[in-house]
């Protein structure tokens, strides 16, 4: 098995070479070849893996009109209100079109996608793209904020915790995480409200700065709801990060390097983190699909327009259209960033590479 | 060491705990924290000109076209207000008629035919004329299924609208009704768009209105916020007093408290009854006034188990809107008996019925002997309060035997759809809450109510009503109403818990609080003082 003292300075005993030498005769061929199935193989696990994609979204789709469905109560009398009697629901159902079969409603619907036009809402009569592209930058700024709190906790925490493990900075890190993990966000949001913008008016109660005009005050409201998202998910980061790096340390490689006199914290940095993240960027990638679906509560408790609100307004209102826009998003977030991870496994361990990995 | 680690850990667990909790018990007081300040300030402060204002409501509205709104300051009754103004209002205190837009609105003969006289020179925003073919426009759209308009069944019950000129709209009812005018109190018939406008923006105008109110729409956050700027075209010169109007959308009541006791916001239109009597004690002040009725709970008369009146009475008699007060209020609500209070000039000392346990009991024993105890769900709707009503009756009427109550909730869509269109609910938390008894009571309790979810069709009911409707005299009328809360207690049809309030609570430097309807405030004279 191959054991690189140092992952950067060994070279890579890759299938094809990795630059600049000339080859000839038989083992050119042989590369050449290796080459040319190695790229018709990589065109063919992006079809795969774009066709399987399409094919979940067109099943979730299909799963979230029949489960809306399902609720009682449509959109017809969620927009009449108290004037929801029997006639006008039928009135207006069928001014919508939504007295139409399963199936019609669904492929009128999926005809409009294809073509870039995800519908209008006949609860606000605002095109769903536009109210998304309103929504969507509120929640984008929320994940990435509340990831690099995330991230920044956990990779701090983790390596202290790593470095001696068992000891006086990895207990105190689990029983904070163990906290973090067991309160749930509904509790945690009130309590930092009521600490940092009631008592204390350090944060604003409630609203949203957008970024374009102040960008001092978007922080200033983005900071409490991207922790309260943060904190959970540092704490899981966390835990997996230091179980990786406790196991990663253990390994030859790790002694032979302090065999050469390497520093430990060089060593923790350099030689074990890498190999190490593997864990913490699959889940990353997860957190942040989920994410961006899944930020309904931070997003009710502050009263901020994302992408969450935007989903839990449109299944109280029976909303379809808008919900299916949402959804089709999600799917495509959660594909795509699924896709990036399974790349970057390549890019941050060379011995998947070398094992012609994924 | 390895023995003693764990008590290092312990202890250290111990300390950060410690520290956490002092640091969040430390904090600054409130500050502003004034004792026992009134509802209405010592010395009327000098009232500043312009300023920019934040006012939080609970809702936004899901378009900006007026047709598609409805008239209350829990939906979209500022935002409307704001940008289309009002025709008139009905003051609540002294009951006249106060003009906006409209100078009159007055019968000219037993309530079938009514004259509606506008202002000279009103002009929507764009310069275009507010005149009375842009009202008849106004209301004769408001008949599109496709608005789902409020409105709709009154403008279907005009048989003509007619522009007689520029200045006066002649409407014909199809049915006789002389205090028809109050209708426009509680819905979107205040609202007028410019014809021109709309016919050119189409779905459009709804995401880009234009209309002929205090304000325009200068900025929207979809979900968070719409900023006004004020309309230098304002029919009422010198009107609006603010610059610039903020209109923050929270549903959760005690963040707008916040919000408004930290200083973010200024105002918070709708306050529940408790946050209203925290807001005297946290330095803030409640512009407020009272409705007839009162909030209640409604039993279907046409479905098992209240389709049988002695079930019905049996329930009212059990429940005691007291301990719902003291549970769920904390004492800061009232039991709306006399259903019609001293100050409306059609008070009646007349009585709501007493809880009585006895007699209770005996008439659940009664049924549970004939074979049909009683059993039945409450529907709660998803706010807090709805929910801990419906606990409290639960829990009440769990002391008695032979009764049987579950607890549902539904979200806005299923109580529509249960409620509205279907009748099939056997509990449900609603309101009779109005300033007069017209239109209000007749919609939601004559068997031909647009609003009668009970199904309740007791012939003395609806003649109680509907001489109540076609009487002018107080005296009248007062009895008219005086016989229809008889009816009510022989009938019993609802539990009446609480009297209702529109109320806004705000800063104590704000100043020009006016209210109409269901709550929806004018803010034309809205300003700070220094």
């Amino acid at each position: 098995m191959d054991h690189p003292s140092d992952l950067e300075e060994m070279p890579a005993t890759d299938v094809a070479p990795t630059g600049g030498e000339e080859l000839t005769g038989s083992r050119a061929t042989s590369v050449a070849s290796t080459r040319s199935v190695r790229s018709s193989t990589a065109g063919r696990f992006f079809v795969f893996k774009i066709g399987r994609a399409l094919l979940i979204v067109l099943a979730v789709t299909m799963v979230t009109q029949w489960l809306l469905g399902l609720a009682p109560g449509g959109v017809a009398a969620a927009i009449l209100g108290e004037n929801a009697t029997a006639e006008n629901v039928a009135e207006l159902e069928a001014t919508l079109g939504l007295d139409r079969p399963f199936f019609v409603q669904y492929f009128d619907w999926l005809g409009g996608v294809v073509t870039g036009d995800l519908g209008t809402s006949p609860v606000n009569g605002q095109a769903v793209t536009d109210r998304m592209s309103d929504a969507l930058p509120i929640t984008i700024e929320l994940v990435a904020l509340s990831m690099i709190f995330a991230l920044a906790l956990s990779i701090g925490t983790g390596m202290l915790a790593a470095r001696s493990p068992n000891g006086v900075v990895d207990r105190f890190v689990g029983w904070l995480t163990s906290g973090a993990l067991a309160v749930p966000t509904f509790v945690l949001g009130p309590v930092l409200l009521y600490a940092l913008a009631v008592q204390n008016p350090i944060f604003p109660v409630t609203g949203w700065e957008p970024l374009s005009e102040d960008w001092g005050a978007n922080l200033r409201t983005a900071f409490l709801p991207a922790l309260c998202v943060a904190l959970p998910e540092f704490a899981v980061f966390q835990r997996i990060l230091r179980a990786d790096l406790v196991g990663t340390l253990e390994e030859d490689y790790i002694d032979a390097a302090r065999a050469r006199g390497i520093s430990e914290r060089r060593i923790l940095i350099r030689h074990a983190f890498r190999p190490a993240s593997i864990s913490l960027v699959t889940i990353t990638g997860l957190s942040m699909g989920r994410l961006v679906g899944g930020t309904v509560v931070v997003e009710s408790l502050f009263v901020l327009p994302g992408l969450g609100r935007l989903l839990q307004g449109s299944i109280l209102t029976r909303d379809l259209v808008t919900l299916q826009g949402i959804v089709v998003l999600v799917a495509i977030v959660y594909v795509v960033l699924n896709l990036l991870v399974d790349l970057s496994y390549g890019l941050i361990d060379p011995r998947i590479r070398t094992r012609g990995g994924r | 060491m390895r023995s003693t680690s764990w008590k290092r850990s312990l202890l250290l667990m111990m300390a950060v705990a410690i520290l956490a909790v002092m640091a969040t018990a430390c904090g600054d007081d409130d500050s502003g924290a004034a004792s026992g300040s009134e509802s209405t300030p010592d010395e009327p402060g000098e009232v500043e000109a312009g300023g920019e204002m934040t006012v939080i409501t609970q809702s936004e509205p899901r378009t900006l076209d007026p047709a598609s709104n409805t008239n209350a300051n829990s939906t979209g009754g500022p935002v409307m207000s704001a940008i289309f103004g009002h025709l008139f209002i009905i003051d609540p205190e002294t009951q006249e008629f106060v003009p906006g837009i409209a100078e009159s609105l007055e019968t000219t003969d037993d309530g079938t035919t009514w004259e509606l006289k506008l202002r000279d020179g009103v002009e929507f925003s764009d310069g275009s004329p507010l005149d009375s073919e842009a009202v008849k426009f106004s209301w004769e759209r408001m008949l599109d299924p496709e608005l789902a308009s409020s409105a709709r069944g009154t403008v279907t019950k005009m048989t003509s609208i007619t522009a007689v000129d520029p200045l006066t709209l002649e409407i014909v009812l199809d049915e006789p009704n002389p205090h028809w005018l109050h209708h426009l109190l509680y819905e979107p018939l205040q609202w007028i768009v410019p014809p021109a406008a709309v016919e050119a923006a189409g779905a459009d105008f709804a995401n880009d209105p234009v209309g002929a109110g205090p304000f325009i729409l200068d900025s929207r956050t979809p979900g968070s916020e719409m900023v006004f700027r004020r309309n230098p075209n304002y029919w009422d010169s010198g009107k609006p007093n603010l610059d610039e109007l903020t209109i923050s959308f929270n549903p959760d009541g005690q963040q707008a408290f916040d919000a408004v006791s930290v200083g973010q916001s200024q105002a918070f239109v709708n306050p529940s009854d408790l946050l209203v009597r925290e807001a005297e004690g946290a330095g803030m002040e409640v512009t407020q006034f009272e409705m007839i009725g009162g909030v209640n709970w409604l039993m279907n008369a046409a479905l098992p188990p209240f389709d049988d009146v002695r079930a019905r009475k049996a329930v009212v008699a059990a429940v005691d809107p007291q301990v719902i007060n003291e549970t769920v209020f904390q004492g800061a609500i009232e039991w709306p008996s006399p259903l019609i209070p001293e100050w409306s000039p059609l008070h009646d000392p007349i009585e709501l019925a007493e809880p009585d346990v006895e007699a209770a009991q005996a008439l659940f024993d009664e049924l549970a002997a004939e074979g049909t105890p009683v059993e039945f769900t409450i529907s709660a709707a998803t706010t807090s309060e709805s929910q801990a009503m419906a606990q409290s009756i639960q829990t009440q009427l769990a002391t008695f035997d032979n009764v049987t109550v579950n607890i549902e909730e539904l979200d806005a869509a299923q109580w529509a759809q249960k409620v509205f269109a279907e009748k099939s609910f056997q509990m449900v938390n609603a309101g009779t809450n109005t300033l007069d008894p017209e239109p209000v009571f007749f919609d939601w309790w004559h068997s031909s109510g647009s609003r009668n979810v009970t199904q309740l069709n007791d012939p003395d009911m609806d003649a109680a009503l509907e001489r109540g409707r076609n009487a002018t005299d107080v005296e009248t009328r007062t009895e008219a109403y005086a016989e229809f809360v008889e009816v009510l207690n022989e009938q019993a049809p609802a539990i009446w818990v609480y009297r209702k309030n529109q109320s806004v609570l705000h800063e104590p430097d704000v100043t020009g609080w006016v209210l109409y309807g269901n709550g929806t405030p004018i803010f034309d004279d809205l300003a700070f003082t220094s």
